[in-house]
């Protein structure tokens, strides 16, 4: 099952790469590796028929096309619920605080398709590099004249990541990976549109950019059990570094994760997991998103501080091996429990489907 | 209602990106489309293991001809037969040229069991047990779930997931083999007298 990271409305870096950021199986079964193996690693290996790996299939590459889809709606303020009215600052009626805003984003839609390519250098060791395409769609109201309602787009390629995974231990139960990578800031960060802010195009707000502006790192620990029962259990962050050429730098990300798998039959299997996650508020700010005034930021999604949060998701999905080179897995995924740096927007949920590939 | 749409990029770039992710999927597709055809002929992971187990049984088994040859440096010639699908010969004669076992004092062949008599190990994958009369006095490994007979010295099993096997050793004394504690050590046993 593969991983994301982002806490409601955070910036779409988060998805891109960490939805990339996944464990697989990894099997050995080329002539030239079985006649490598022991006796023992023979003992030891899997007939499991859902495994595909690049050597399986007597090639080190493989391919994986991704799409993902998100969706936020409402408003939480901790764990409290906040309706429109509660956000929206209504002038004349009640009194403007750091909590309240002339504008307010209401839907956000989140569509990211990642392209991924992978190469199995040895047995223990794997890498991948996946490139995200994002396009993102937020309604807006707001108490400005003649933007009462509009909608801010953006779309375009995200950061790029690269990371390298090894298997540090197996045994006849269990297999354990270190992954560990790196994003390089290929998204922009300077994404612009004709906000209430001022006339014609201006900066856009951290969730409407399409990268992190800097190079962040990628980490998990993963384990999968090889026996009787399927499950796996996983711990990773994205640690980011330095500040961005808009003098901020998005929350460092954490998740803690588990799930069991189902073999209905042995080509179709299904899983649920449940997945907690933490992210930082973001650090520094970028200035062009204010305005002058007693209440700088216009709306929420332009204070840094109103990002991040807790939340814990329950996954539900499909594994189809469609045959020994192509595996296609569904899942959709929404949050038991959140509790966010608000008022913030809330998720309702995510969903990916994603074709693999070994070439 | 909507009154305003703004897109961020300007159009032409964002034109090109379109065209590019476009591009890419239709790379994949094409990719996907070429390759389903082949696909299904791929030999399941079980099947290689079995394979790859079959190899290096020999290499924990010793046959009578290798005690009188102990003095000679020329490899003893063994003789795998299978009477498997071609796909599984093809894989285990792949195999068989592996430096493991090319550098064995045996020199392990993969042989068609319907072209050769004189086999020192033969895996039936199928059910035949209408040959089971022309396999004398050699080691006899089977599927068990399609063949279970007792002549078998070794029958493959699977358990929680796992390729597994059992030797029968009076079977395998009947063929005059000896065979290493190594790999009995990791064999479910039937020292039964049947």
């Amino acid at each position: 099952m593969s991983k994301n990271i982002h806490i409601a409305a955070t910036p779409i870096s988060c998805l891109a790469i960490l939805g990339a950021f996944s464990t697989c199986s990894l099997a050995q079964t080329t002539p030239t590796e079985f006649a490598e193996m022991s006796l023992q690693e023979l003992f030891d290996e899997s007939i499991d028929a859902d495994e595909v790996s690049q050597a399986e299939q007597g090639s080190k590459w493989s391919f994986a096309l991704q799409f993902r889809r998100a969706k936020f709606d409402g408003y939480l303020d901790g764990s409290k619920s906040l309706s429109y009215q509660d956000v929206l600052f209504n002038a004349g009626e009640e009194t403007r605080t750091a909590k309240n805003f002339p504008v307010l984003p209401t839907v956000i839609t989140q569509n990211v398709t990642l392209f991924s390519t992978g190469y199995q250098f040895s047995r223990n060791w794997r890498a991948h590099i996946t490139l995200p395409y994002i396009h993102q769609s937020t309604d807006h109201i707001s108490i400005v004249q003649n933007y009462d309602f509009f909608i801010i787009d953006s779309s375009g390629i995200g950061d790029t990541s690269i990371s390298s995974s090894y298997r540090f231990m197996k045994d006849s139960e269990h297999d354990w990976w270190f992954s560990a990578g790196i994003s390089i800031p290929t998204g922009s960060i300077d994404e612009i549109g004709d906000t209430p802010r001022d006339a014609g195009d201006q900066q856009l707000p951290y969730t409407m950019q399409l990268g992190s502006g800097t190079y962040d790192f990628p980490l998990e620990l993963s384990f999968q059990s090889k026996g009787e029962f399927d499950y796996a259990f996983s711990v990773s962050a994205n640690i980011r570094t330095g500040k961005n050429d808009r003098d901020y730098r998005l929350g460092n990300n954490f998740s803690v994760s588990g799930s069991y798998w189902y073999a209905i039959n042995s080509s179709l299997k299904a899983f649920t997991g449940l997945e907690w996650q933490y992210a930082d508020a973001i650090h520094g700010r970028d200035t062009s998103l204010l305005v002058p005034g007693e209440f700088e930021y216009p709306a929420g999604i332009t204070n840094p501080d109103l990002y991040g949060g807790k939340k814990l998701n329950i996954s539900l999905g499909l594994n189809w091996k469609l045959n020994p080179q192509y595996r296609l897995t569904v899942e959709y995924s929404t949050p038991l429990y959140q509790h966010l740096n608000g008022p913030q927007p809330k998720e309702l949920w995510h969903s990916a489907i994603k074709l693999t590939k070994v070439l | 209602m909507r009154n305003q749409r703004i897109i961020a990029p300007n159009i032409i770039f964002d034109l090109l990106k379109r065209l590019l992710a476009f591009k890419i999927v239709f790379l994949l597709l094409s990719i996907f489309c070429g390759s389903l055809a082949t696909a299904n002929t791929e030999l399941s992971k079980e099947s290689k293991l079995k394979a790859a187990y079959l190899l290096n049984f020999t290499l924990f088994m010793t046959w009578p001809e290798q005690t009188s040859q102990a003095a000679s440096s020329s490899p003893q010639r063994i003789n795998v037969c299978v009477q498997a699908n071609e796909n599984f010969f093809e894989f285990a004669s792949a195999l068989s040229k592996g430096a493991k076992f090319s550098t064995s004092r045996k020199q392990i062949h993969i042989v068609k069991f319907t072209q050769s008599a004189d086999c020192q190990m033969t895996y039936i994958q199928q059910d035949a047990s209408v040959f089971l009369q022309r396999i004398l006095n050699n080691v006899l490994v089977v599927d068990n779930a399609t063949l279970n007979t007792e002549q078998a010295a070794i029958k493959f099993f699977t358990d929680k997931r796992k390729l597994r096997f059992e030797i029968n050793l009076p079977a395998l004394r009947r063929s005059d083999v000896t065979v290493s504690s190594e790999l009995l050590k990791l064999a479910k046993v039937n020292r039964d007298v049947n």
